[in-house]
């Protein structure tokens, strides 16, 4: 997930994504910056046209699941960010490439195995484009939009695999995922942005990725459709859940699955329900934490640090009082996934599945080389059965949301992989 | 804090006070108290049907832990310049000379720790001791001072099927009769203060619990929205965002709008984090207080975003700069301010959610938070008598009536 704002003061939640803008500026100059980022045009920012007709709605049924939690009834909901985050939401330059430390002969050989065309091998080895040693100990091309374009999904998937390996390419190591391409003609966006996306698009271990976001921008005809663009990328799918009255026929195991709750008691409110006889079920919120019973399908606003990430939201679940170490620092390295590493380490104890209600999923990125220690990715809270509530990413374009455990680690398109661990608060 | 500065208002006010009191409860109405009916099962609001479902709620554990472990002892908050002064005023009070020797003896006198005037400790027997009239008398003043919770929102009987409630669920009988003697006339019903009595001479805990948890419970509401009879996407937006000024429900509300199941959405799913929380409870910590401001800053939250303010008078400020007074019909996230004809004596607010509906703290007994009929308000508690709501509502910089506080 490769998103940045603009709108200072946002630092990323992951420390790999602020590596990623660092790893921007590190490798081009000044000069170079500005002009990268001046290619965005600047649209004017229209407000959503006025919607005074009452759409149909969609009528859905429930998802019904029952376990220990008690019967769940469920419906998915499409939780559509504010304008205005969207608005701050921009995207980051891809068209320079950092080899790291790797040599020109080392970066050619393996070029030449990427089967790019003649034209395209050509324009790479153009020795104006090589950023060799130039003002940086980081070796890199420097590519236009037309060649980036041009890469077919198959050298695409190739290349960006490599670059995913260094920190200055973090938009190739945590892409957008998107929707898979069937949906893309139903999309509200015109023929030829459409175009270049099913163009940028690739597939990694079966997950539809987009790196180069930025450069579709030049295909978006008016602010409205940048928006639309904006809301596609970082769409976010939630649940809606109640907990029915179904769930009394195993009154004592619900009540003890929920009893983590530290809000409300869960007893009480199963006594709500067995009082109610009208009552078919009781809204998730009602069962949860303090915290996550005020934020839950919410996006980050005023009333929520403007930067709270995974590891705040995860780790602050049972607290009444979050605990603030786990947002980003204005560090030059963020060490807010450092901390909540430490915080795993010390505090809690891996466990394994079944989780329980509350439980830290931790997300680490899975070394092919085995060269470096897995990385701490991205953290979230098991709520029930394979759902956990989650803040895939920080800013505020993203909810607070509840989510399939395999989808959210389908959201983090690692090139290795993800590898998943269950993790216990210690008594 | 305006909260002691209310304080010394009412030692000023309290006798003139006391006479109006005794007109206004005799002139409620008896069949408007305690009622607890729903009425109508549904509202239409300009933003879609609001379908109640009954529900039947009792205080949750840690409330009822909360309740039994601050009022097990009895402690008065007297807020008046000497212990002469209050025994000059008391003997005004209808109170057999022995009771009032024997609450206010010097003994049970000391300073109050944190403010203006003392604290009160009434032996237990000279309690349980008063006659019903007596309580009534001497309670209906106490009840000016905000510490004095039980006789404020005291625990309240309104019908005779609430003690056959308590004896099906296997109070003892004796139980049962010394709290029926401990209770006294509270507007059309019976009301209870001295649980303390009750705790000292049946020191069952696991019986005291059960009663209060019985005794706790009502017949109330449980909001539903149904978004597909909303008319117009736009004018549901604005309703339940109040006119756009607190947004953050609005993605829950486009995705409802989307797609929507036949059974409508729970309503708090798109209220503020602070209702959310509340709803059907109440902080263990804020069961032993009368704090009238919460209902204020509370219902705000519905119009707009939480405030970040220092302390009560900030909030006071901010509140008076930013609610105006508006008539009905009101919307959703207008705060509607209990106003009293004679004295301002409880600063109470709920915030209005549509129909006849509002998210409010029940103003008797534990003081869970819930929705609540308007009417039902008014009528639940005999201190509320002859009180109106006015609407506030959030928009600019103009003036409205800053909450008093006592």
């Amino acid at each position: 997930m490769q998103l940045s704002i603009s709108a200072s003061p946002f630092i990323p939640c992951q420390w790999r994504l602020t590596r990623k803008l660092l790893g921007g500026i590190l490798l081009v100059s000044a000069g170079q910056v500005i002009s990268a980022l001046s290619t965005q045009p600047d649209l004017p920012l229209t407000t959503p046209p006025e919607i005074t007709s009452r759409a149909a709605t969609k009528s859905i049924e429930w998802e019904y699941r029952t376990g220990p939690w008690g019967t769940l009834r469920l419906r998915e909901i499409n939780l559509k960010a504010p304008v205005a985050a969207l608005a701050r939401l921009q995207f980051t330059e891809t068209r320079m490439w950092s080899f790291g430390s790797m040599s020109w002969p080392e970066i050619q050989t393996f070029l030449l195995e990427a089967n790019l065309s003649e034209s395209q091998l050509a324009e790479l080895f153009l020795p104006d484009r090589r950023l060799i040693g130039k003002d940086t100990l980081i070796n890199g091309i420097e590519l236009s939009s037309d060649l980036l374009l041009s890469l077919s999904p198959e050298s695409r998937l190739y290349i960006y695999n490599l670059l995913a390996q260094f920190p200055e390419n973090s938009d190739h190591a945590l892409p957008f995922v998107l929707p898979d391409q069937a949906g893309d003609e139903q999309l509200d966006l015109n023929p030829a942005l459409r175009e270049a996306l099913i163009k940028l698009s690739y597939y990694r271990s079966g997950i539809r990725c987009l790196t180069d976001a930025k450069l579709l921008v030049p295909f978006v005809t008016d602010a409205d459709e940048l928006i639309r663009l904006k809301r596609f990328l970082v769409h976010s799918p939630s649940y809606t859940i109640e907990i029915t009255r179904e769930s009394l026929l195993q009154r004592q195991e619900v009540a003890r699955y929920w009893s983590r709750n530290h809000g409300k008691s869960a007893h009480n409110l199963l006594r709500i329900l067995a009082d109610s006889p009208d009552l078919a079920g009781l809204d998730l919120v009602h069962f949860l934490p303090p915290l996550p019973q005020g934020i839950l399908n919410r996006f980050p606003d005023q009333d929520l640090p403007p930067s709270i990430n995974c590891f705040w939201t995860a780790f602050n679940f049972f607290s009444r009082n979050p605990d603030h170490q786990f947002l980003p620092l204005y560090d030059v390295v963020d060490q807010a996934a450092h901390r909540a590493l430490k915080t795993l380490e010390t505090r809690f104890v891996l466990t394994e599945a079944p989780y329980e209600f509350g439980d830290v999923i931790a997300f680490f990125t899975r070394q092919g080389d085995g060269r470096n220690p897995p990385e701490l990715l991205h953290t979230a809270s098991f709520i029930v059965d394979d759902i956990v509530m989650t803040k895939n990413g920080a800013g505020d374009f993203k909810p607070i949301a509840l989510m399939p455990l395999d989808h959210v680690v389908s959201l983090y398109a690692w090139p290795g992989g993800i590898e998943v661990r269950g993790y216990r608060q210690r008594p | 804090m305006t909260f002691l500065r209310g304080i010394s208002q009412i030692h000023d006010r309290t006798l003139d006070c006391f006479l109006r009191w005794a007109c206004l409860l005799a002139v409620s109405s008896v069949s408007a108290l305690f009622a607890q009916s729903p009425g109508e099962d549904f509202a239409d609001t300009p933003g879609g049907v609001l379908e109640y479902q009954v529900i039947s709620l009792s205080a949750p554990d840690a409330a009822i832990e909360a309740y039994l472990n601050a009022f097990s002892v009895r402690k008065w908050s007297i807020v008046m310049k000497s212990r002469g002064a209050f025994l000059g005023y008391a003997m005004g009070l209808e109170l057999r000379a022995a009771s009032r020797e024997a609450l206010f003896s010097s003994k049970n006198w000391a300073p109050a720790p944190d403010g203006p005037g003392f604290i009160v400790t009434p032996p237990t027997a000279a309690l349980g001791a008063l006659l019903p009239a007596e309580r009534r008398e001497l309670y209906r003043e106490l009840a000016r001072w905000s510490g004095n919770k039980p006789e404020l929102w005291p625990l309240v009987f309104a019908h005779e099927s609430v003690w056959h409630r308590l004896a099906a669920a296997g109070i003892p009988p004796p139980f049962l009769q010394r709290a029926r003697d401990l209770c006294y006339p509270f507007g059309g019903g019976q009301a209870l203060s001295d649980f303390s009595v009750l705790a000292e001479e049946f020191p069952d805990p696991e019986m005291l619990r059960r009663f209060l948890e019985i005794q706790s419970t009502v017949t109330t509401v449980l909001p539903r929205l149904k978004l597909r009879t909303a008319k117009s996407i736009s004018e549901t937006l604005a309703y339940w965002t109040s006119n756009h000024q607190n947004p953050f429900a609005q993605p829950m509300l486009e995705a409802l709008l989307e797609s929507e199941t036949s059974d409508g959405v729970e309503l708090i799913s798109i209220m503020p984090s602070s209702a959310r929380r509340l709803s059907f409870d109440i902080e263990p910590g804020d069961v032993s207080h009368d704090l009238q401001s919460a209902s204020y800053i509370i219902s705000a939250n519905f119009a707009t975003t939480p405030q970040k303010l220092g302390d009560l008078d900030a909030f006071d400020d901010w509140f008076a700069t930013h609610f105006k007074p508006v008539e009905s019909p009101y919307r959703y996230g207008d705060v509607l301010a209990l106003e009293q004809p004679t004295e301002q004596i409880i600063n109470y607010a709920c915030a209005f959610v549509g129909g006849d509906l509002v998210f409010a703290r029940d103003p008797v007994g534990l003081g869970l938070w819930r929705f609540m009929h308007l009417e039902e308000i008014i009528g639940r508690n005999p201190h509320f008598a002859a009180g109106a709501f006015t609407g506030l509502r959030y928009q600019g910089s103009k003036s409205a009536a800053k909450p008093l506080r006592n």
